[in-house]
């Protein structure tokens, strides 16, 4: 459906939510996005969740490379009045650290810039997910400062680093109409 | 319920709505606010969809009221259970603002948040132009800590929103708390 250097994005199919069901629940991708806390959930209850998310309007992807399941990412919380959305990516533990979530960003921005014409798209990550936040300067967010103590994760309080990339930033250094 | 000389935060009953209702219609404090946007909603589905709200532990809304009378409201909402958060909202009707009610009802609420729910954390976003109320939340010790670049539209321009936070022990050092 959407395009990158590397990767395609795609709406989620049901044979995805194995895969992303293991994903959600790996202690690795917890201790990375955390905002909200690990429990046991049922596949079937994450499954039911799921159709309902998706059903929502939400802008949720799945991420592919050469037609295999790497992770999700998503558009959500889109104000249509100011014209916002917050911007969310996992990555599969087997997939880090090659360049995918840093191409899905991108295909993400221009997905939201030029397909959906927005303004403004946020995001909130830890401040202790180096990785992520370097993809994300990688695609010209700049970050906007952080909510102290905001996360609670593995046994302490965590910084979150609030960052942004606005319409006019974007479209200047891409060259988009 | 809450309560500090005349000043009183107190369950909200339906006989609040009619003037929430002005509030919420009324430009000036629709442009104070931000992230909603200015709609000819009527009465009736201003009052069906309050009806809607959920409350409970996670939605806490209090009418501000002074010598007994209705002069805002207030709330303690978005609760996190696990980063034992929550974030606070208030607007006053427009006849008490300048007064420092707003603080001393943000005063109230925070007692409440660290004492009263055991919260580690109070967060709050307003916009970078609301001058009056940055002032009156740096009085009672919250702390500037993210600046939202165009997040709101209001009036014909985008305006930036500031979000601020206060913790426990600052709060706690303020107030002398045991």
């Amino acid at each position: 459906m959407l395009s990158g250097e590397l990767v395609t994005l795609r709406p989620v199919r049901v044979d995805d939510l194995p895969a992303l069901y293991e994903t959600w629940r790996d202690p690795s991708t917890w201790i990375a996005v955390s905002d909200a806390a690990l429990w046991p959930m049922p596949f079937a209850v994450f499954e039911q969740r799921y159709a309902k998310y998706a059903a929502d309007e939400e802008l949720e992807f799945a991420i592919e490379v050469a037609g295999e399941l790497v992770g999700r990412c998503s558009l959500y919380q889109v104000d249509l009045h100011s014209r916002h959305a917050d911007l969310g990516i996992t990555v599969g533990h087997p997939y880090r650290g090659k360049g995918y979530g840093r191409d899905a960003v991108g295909v993400l921005l221009d997905y939201a810039f030029n397909k959906r014409n927005l303004h403004r798209v946020q995001l909130e990550v830890l401040a202790t997910n180096d990785g992520a936040i370097n993809s994300y300067v990688a695609n010209g967010f700049v970050e906007e400062g952080r909510l102290r103590e905001h996360a609670y994760v593995n046994g302490t309080f965590v910084d979150v680093v609030a960052m942004s990339v606005l319409r006019t930033e974007w479209l200047g250094s891409r060259g988009g109409r | 319920m809450l309560r500090e000389g005349d000043l009183e935060l107190r369950a909200m009953t339906p006989d609040d709505l009619p003037a929430m209702y002005e509030w919420s219609i009324d430009a000036a404090t629709n442009f104070l606010n931000g992230g909603v946007p200015l709609l000819p909603v009527t009465w009736e589905r201003f009052r069906d969809k309050w009806s809607e709200r959920p409350s409970g532990p996670d939605a806490e809304d209090f009418t501000v009221a002074v010598d007994g009378i209705q002069v805002g409201f207030c709330q303690l909402t978005l609760f996190d259970h696990l980063a034992r958060s929550a974030m606070i909202g208030i607007t006053l009707a427009p006849s008490v603002r300048g007064q420092h009610v707003g603080r001393r009802a943000v005063a109230l609420l925070l007692r409440h948040a660290f004492v009263d729910r055991g919260l580690h954390r109070v967060w709050l976003g307003t916009l970078a132009t609301n001058e009056p109320a940055l002032r009156a939340y740096r009085a009672v010790g919250f702390v500037e800590e993210t600046r939202g670049r165009e997040i709101s539209w209001i009036d014909g321009r985008y305006v930036d929103g500031i979000r601020m936070g206060l913790l426990r022990s600052e709060w706690e050092l303020a107030n002398a708390v045991g």
